[in-house]
């Protein structure tokens, strides 16, 4: 989207590294026209996938448009490395490591299926180095308290340091912005707002009865799953689809390291309190 | 991408069942826009849609054995493909340059035995017709989607999305990531890929190596760049992609 947080931040690394870079806008309103098939193509009703599918959905049309079949991506590096901001809550080494564990097993669900069905939706293949079977093994075997986000180390230092002379320092340290918030928060509002209209309290209320597996536990949530039952109408179909409360991408069990993290059910990396610069007030 | 549709422990008339095994393939077109190819014996059912990117002369699929016996319809890539052939000089008779080749002759040598030799992603069904056996497998981490259902005759389907199962089959569920079935008990997952970092006890004592770090990542990264198609890199000016495309634009010839 115009003026988003990530769009300057890839063109400066494309100037520095050389690379032929296309920028692709699109537009909030092109987003929400392309939320039903997103849905019909993600197989998923997953709050957090389908806000970030959207624009991977979008690019992925375009990169076919410019004959090209197949893209590298980064999935991966945040679950491998503890790059979620919710990490800075890590009580200790053996918990930070045991959620980067679950992270990854959890990952067939979350960003392996976006990454993959976003793109192939277009006839696109994309492929995660982070997720190299041989990578892997290196980066989980390094030392947990290394990853750890402590004496002025940010997320993923390791990472960074490793890389630290093949970008722009702006970049190498950079907070992370979880996809759905680098794209703008204009996106995720705007989806909030309007699901908010479409969807009663009445009906959230009785969710269950109208979705006996996962009822939805938002509005928004409610308004994916009904495209998702239209499109999918077994029960089956339905079980297939994760639905678990989470705050910015942690798992249930994370959600324990902090009180501020447990009262919350939004996976925006804005709703840790305290961490991001732009965190809800 | 590719997109499979696989049909095993047939119960119906199998050239009855192939035109809905074809609608069916047909939903996951989008995923292999390039061609489509199909298998149609007794007791299975292959059928594949193909996305084109190395070998695009002679890779379409299903792939088979030189004898035929043994059919195989791959979506996925088998990254250290090249590595794995120079095992078989002389051994197998390669017919394609297909990296996905590779799986039926680790299969006619090991048995069901090899899936720890791939590196890749992928998800597969391979039909072996002289036993009338089956195996079918998902990648490490589930980078490559798959599922699996049971229509109302019992006939076994796997499927890359969903869509194609959805209101054919009774009962689906997802084929988990790491895991492989055999026709010796169709439906029960075993696993294959296990590590012993998972285990904080072993790891809490290492030491670490960013040099290690950054050869290992640049190696993934140099591996996965086999392509006989233009690609590119998903840039979104986090460090991750970052990385992968400074990574990337080292590893290239200039150009």
């Amino acid at each position: 989207m115009v003026g988003s947080p990530d769009l300057a931040a890839a063109q400066k690394v494309a100037d520095h590294i050389g690379t032929v870079h296309h920028q692709i806008h699109f537009t909030v309103q092109e987003g929400l026209d392309a939320i039903r098939d997103v849905i019909y193509h993600l197989e998923t009703y997953d709050v957090t996938t389908i806000r970030a599918s959207t624009p991977m959905y979008l690019l992925a049309r375009v990169i076919k448009s410019m004959g090209v079949k197949m893209v590298l991506s980064g999935e991966g590096a945040d679950e491998l490395f503890g790059g979620y901001l919710y990490f800075h809550k890590a009580p200790n080494a053996e918990l930070f490591h045991e959620e980067t564990v679950r992270k990854l097993g959890k990952l067939h669900l979350y960003d392996c299926l976006r990454a993959n069905k976003s793109l192939a939706a277009w006839g696109v293949e994309g492929r995660v180095p982070f997720l190299d079977k041989e990578f892997m093994d290196v980066a989980m075997r390094i030392n947990p308290d290394d990853k750890m986000i402590k004496n002025g180390r940010i997320e993923k230092w390791v990472v960074r340091k490793a890389f630290e002379d093949y970008l722009p320092k702006e970049i190498v340290w950079r907070q992370k912005e979880q996809f759905s918030d680098g794209v703008g928060y204009s996106w995720i509002d705007t989806l909030k707002a309007i699901t908010k209209e479409r969807i009663s309290d009445e009906e959230l209320a009785n969710a269950k009865y109208r979705f006996p597996i996962n009822p939805p536990m938002s509005k928004e949530e409610y308004y994916y799953r009904t495209i998702f039952k239209e499109n999918f109408p077994s029960d089956s179909a339905a079980a297939c689809v994760p639905s678990v409360p989470s705050v910015a991408c942690s798992t249930p069990e994370a959600l324990a390291w902090d009180e501020s993290l447990r009262n919350t059910n939004d996976p925006s990396g804005r709703a840790v309190k305290n961490v991001h610069v732009e965190s809800y007030k | 991408m590719c997109g499979i549709v696989g049909v095993f422990d047939l119960k119906v008339d199998s050239q009855k069942l192939r035109p809905q095994v074809l609608q069916m393939s047909k939903r996951l077109r989008h995923r292999g826009p390039d061609w489509s190819g199909i298998y149609c014996g007794e007791k299975a059912i292959l059928a594949h849609e193909r996305l084109s990117i190395v070998d695009v002369q002679s890779g379409k699929q299903p792939l088979f054995s030189k004898d035929r016996k043994l059919v195989l319809a791959v979506n996925g890539e088998i990254y250290n493909h090249q590595q794995l052939r120079k095992n078989f000089e002389g051994d197998y008779d390669f017919l394609t340059q297909s990296d996905c080749e590779v799986i039926l002759a680790l299969y006619r040598k090991k048995g069901i035995d090899f899936l720890e030799d791939l590196n890749g992603i992928f998800a597969f069904a391979l039909y072996d017709e002289e036993n009338n056996t089956y195996m079918i497998a998902r990648d490490h981490m589930g980078i490559i989607p798959l599922y699996m259902g049971w229509d109302q005759y019992g006939n076994f389907y796997v499927s890359s999305e969903l869509k194609a199962l959805e209101g054919f089959c009774n009962h689906i569920k997802e084929f988990l990531p790491g895991h492989y079935m055999t026709n010796e008990k169709p439906g029960e997952l075993i696993r294959w890929y296990d590590r012993e970092w998972k285990d904080y006890n072993n790891v809490k004592n290492n030491s670490t190596s960013i040099e290690d770090l950054r050869n290992a990542l640049e190696a993934a990264v140099y591996r996965q760049l086999m392509s006989d198609v233009p690609y590119g890199v998903l840039l979104s000016g986090g460090l991750d992609s970052s990385v992968v495309s400074a990574i990337a634009k080292n590893t290239l010839p200039k150009e």
